[in-house]
């Protein structure tokens, strides 16, 4: 019985002191929480960081590091000197650096500030540095009704001798070099469609400073140069895009070229015919000695005469195959009536098109359909038809096709029927991309007509059971009695198969891909939400990098 | 004879080796077969459903001028932050359509904002005749949760104008999250400002639930 008590007291004891400790901390977990929450509940606060911006981009990323005793400084206007109080009684200046003040990896915060507008932040810039946000890091007119975050850039000064005054006295380096993708000079050729078309052209820029160099920074400037001192009137128009900033392009490593980088020429449609050359180049931003700008990459395209791209006022503007001036367009066509048709037995048909005369009032029987499907076989990618999609033989090798045709005259006609895909190989000798009119590495159908068929213009609307609300249709597209192939390259990328036509490629999309490409295995389908979903794009069996690259091109571009 | 027949059933290993090897093939056989899979199909039970909680808002609007001096007379432009909080969401990305009027303002753009670490910017479109801004990016990290900016509108009113006008978002516009195929956003409210004052005034407009 003793023994009992003594051990019941002494647990007793035990527990006494266990709650009195519980309570404490209990205490003081919330005094932690409630007096600074009680310190700044009374208005709001500018926070942010510092960061080391490596790449001179502007947005911190990782393995970029926060910066430490920055001096930050906040002021409210009207601004009456220092250290005074505004018309609120409020310090309208305070400073404090960065990563103090109990704040760790290169913060900042001013607490407890009134709501109002005309407040402004500024970082210092430390010697040897610039800033990389703009506006020299300073935030002015910052109108607060809430916590606001600025966070800003800064980069060393890369002048390579180490003391930060621009000049570099120890200098190695060579200039970059600008290379074609693939080599050679490329021909441009097109049709218009709309005021203007597009055409690019891809290179690369190596750093060839050598490793020890100590000057140099890895920023280029591009430039596109005539290689004539003008191209006269309406001339094509330059544009480096994305990733390239402002025309230049950033944080290229020796040994790393930046690959992939891409021109866009725009022809307009009054651009005149002819062969226009014109040349790419780079040069450090940081170096202005021209025998270290990189040697000129040459580049020739041409505009043909008579090809539509031009607006003609008479015949003397076009040329065969076109030869006839519509002046209603002012587009360069084949015919306007059946004499300016040369060949015995030809008619000319509303586009404008010599075709046979049975084909004008006959009628037919088969309509081959010819079905490039983006990122698979020889069809690229609808932004950019580029030889990374061209080689890819499908896993299934059969789509089923709908064809919906229909005129004003005649009663619907909705036909189906099964695609099969014709193999193809890329030569190393083939053109990059290959011709466009070609069965190989295309989805082939034959449709059968019913029955006195005429043969005439109609709209005639395809799609793949692949993604049946990306269809295409074709408009006042002839069917004649003498075989007629309809070319249709379709979209990809319409994974949940939405048929609200505003969202038929849309983030959702890209979000199922990318939970699909995250997945071991990369997987040509995967469950998301309650639904499996199939996000082998360019259906090579997996869900990878190409699908995503096609993707977000067909994003861009049927968004653009 | 006999004795055989009691080894056989005394010592069952042979007969697991021939049930292996069999149960063997068969699942190679199922592992090898072409996986060919289309539409997509109900996976029921799966996954337990996401709940839209997020919202999107414009901030009101502040001015960017660099130099406050010089902007008295040079141009002078401004910002609104479009905010997200995304609630129980683990937010992966964002597609914006904002509806603005291009005969009041001008020199458009958006930005991305600081939600997003790295984030990647899958469109951008700025539509000045019909006033229609289309912007949408996206984190290859995991979703994230919080509240925060995800892009900022700049823009100049045009000299001389006057009127009250509004960043409106458009129906298009979609929150998407990890475990989640469809929009996750439950509301968005746009911004009301007038312009023809020194200074825009803004007030935020009513929000708008999906």
């Amino acid at each position: 019985m003793p023994s009992f008590y003594y051990s019941w007291r002494s647990s007793n004891t035990v527990m006494n002191l266990f709650k009195k400790l519980l309570l404490l901390s209990l205490l003081f977990s919330l005094g932690a929480y409630i007096i600074p929450a009680i310190a700044h509940a009374a208005g709001h606060e500018i926070a942010g960081t510092v960061f080391i911006d490596s790449n001179s981009n502007g947005t911190r990323e990782t393995g970029e590091d926060l910066k430490n005793n920055v001096k930050i400084e906040k002021w409210r206007n009207p601004a009456q000197g220092n250290n005074v109080k505004d018309d609120l009684g409020n310090n309208n200046y305070e400073t404090m650096d960065t990563g103090t003040k109990g704040l760790t990896n290169g913060r900042y915060r001013f607490y407890n500030l009134p709501s109002g507008n005309k407040y402004k932040i500024k970082a210092n810039v430390p010697t040897g540095f610039t800033c990389t946000t703009g506006n020299s890091c300073q935030r002015t007119g910052i109108n607060l009704n809430g916590n606001k975050t600025y966070s800003f850039g800064i980069k060393q000064n890369t002048d390579g001798d180490g003391d930060g005054d621009g000049q570099c006295k120890d200098d190695k380096r060579v200039k970059p070099t600008v290379k074609a993708q693939p080599v050679g000079a490329v021909q441009l050729t097109g049709d218009l469609n709309g005021d203007y078309y597009e055409k690019v052209f891809t290179f690369k820029v190596s750093n060839k400073n050598p490793k020890n160099a100590k000057c140099g920074k890895r920023d280029y400037q591009l430039q596109a140069v005539p290689a004539v001192a003008s191209w006269g009137s309406n001339p094509p128009s330059f544009e480096f895009r994305s990733p390239m900033v402002d025309g230049k392009v950033l944080d290229v490593k020796p040994g790393n070229p930046a690959e992939q980088l891409k021109l866009f020429v725009k022809v307009f449609k009054t651009t005149p015919a002819g062969t226009y050359n014109f040349s790419v180049r780079a040069q450090d931003t940081e170096d202005s000695e021209s025998t270290r700008m990189s040697d000129n990459l040459q580049f020739r395209f041409v505009v043909p005469q008579g090809d539509n791209n031009d607006t003609c006022t008479d015949n003397s503007g076009c040329s065969a195959p076109s030869p006839i001036c519509k002046l209603d367009t002012g587009a360069c066509v084949e015919c306007l009536e059946d004499t300016d048709c040369a060949e015995d037995g030809k008619v000319c048909n509303t586009n404008n098109i010599c075709v046979d005369e049975d084909d004008g009032g006959g009628s037919a029987d088969k309509i081959k359909v010819r079905l490039g499907l983006d990122g698979i076989g020889t069809t690229g990618s609808l932004q950019e038809p580029s030889c990374k999609f061209t080689t890819n033989p499908p896993e299934d090798k059969e789509r089923t096709l709908t064809l919906k045709i229909s005129s004003s005259t005649t009663e619907p006609l909705t036909l189906n029927d099964t695609a099969q895909y014709e193999d193809y190989t890329r030569a190393s000798t083939d053109a990059c991309p290959p011709a466009t009119k070609m069965d190989k590495g295309k989805f082939i159908a034959e449709f059968d007509l019913p029955a006195g068929f005429a043969s005439k213009s109609y709209n005639v609307d395809v799609s793949s059971n692949d993604s049946p609300n990306l269809h295409q249709t074709k408009e006042n597209f002839a069917i004649n009695t003498s075989g007629t192939i309809l070319d249709v390259d379709l979209p990809a990328g319409d994974i949940d198969k939405n048929s609200d036509p505003e969202l038929r490629i849309d983030i959702n999309d890209w979000n199922i891909l990318r939970t699909c490409q995250k997945k071991s295995g990369s997987p040509a389908s995967c469950a998301v939400g309650t639904t499996t979903y199939k996000t082998d794009l360019d259906d090579d069996g997996k869900t990878d990098a190409d699908d995503m690259t096609l993707f977000i091109q067909e994003f861009f571009y049927r968004n653009r | 004879m006999q004795n055989l027949r009691q080894n056989l059933f005394a010592n069952k290993t042979p007969l697991l080796i021939i049930f292996l090897v069999i149960a063997t093939v068969i699942l190679v056989a199922l592992a090898m077969a072409p996986n060919r899979p289309s539409l997509p199909t109900p996976n029921l039970g799966a996954q337990k459903e996401i709940i839209a909680d997020s919202s999107l808002s414009l901030s009101e609007l502040y001015q960017i001028d660099e130099d406050e001096e010089a902007s008295e007379a040079a141009v002078v432009s401004y910002q609104s932050d479009v905010q997200i909080m995304t609630g129980k969401n683990k937010v992966t990305g964002v597609q914006l359509e904002i509806k603005y009027d291009p005969a009041l303002i001008t020199t458009v753009d958006v930005l991305p904002g600081d939600f997003f670490q790295n984030p990647t910017e899958l469109l951008k479109k700025i539509d000045t005749e019909e006033g229609i801004i289309s912007y949408a990016l996206g984190t290859e990290n995991k979703g994230l949760s919080g509240k925060g900016v995800v892009a900022t509108i700049t823009f100049v009113p045009r000299t001389g104008v006057r009127g009250e006008t509004a960043f409106e978002f458009l129906s298009k516009t979609t929150v998407v999250a990890e475990n989640a195929d469809q929009t996750v956003l439950k509301e968005m409210s746009g911004l009301e400002f007038s312009l023809g004052s020194s200074t825009p005034t803004s007030s935020s407009a009513q929000p708008a639930s999906l």
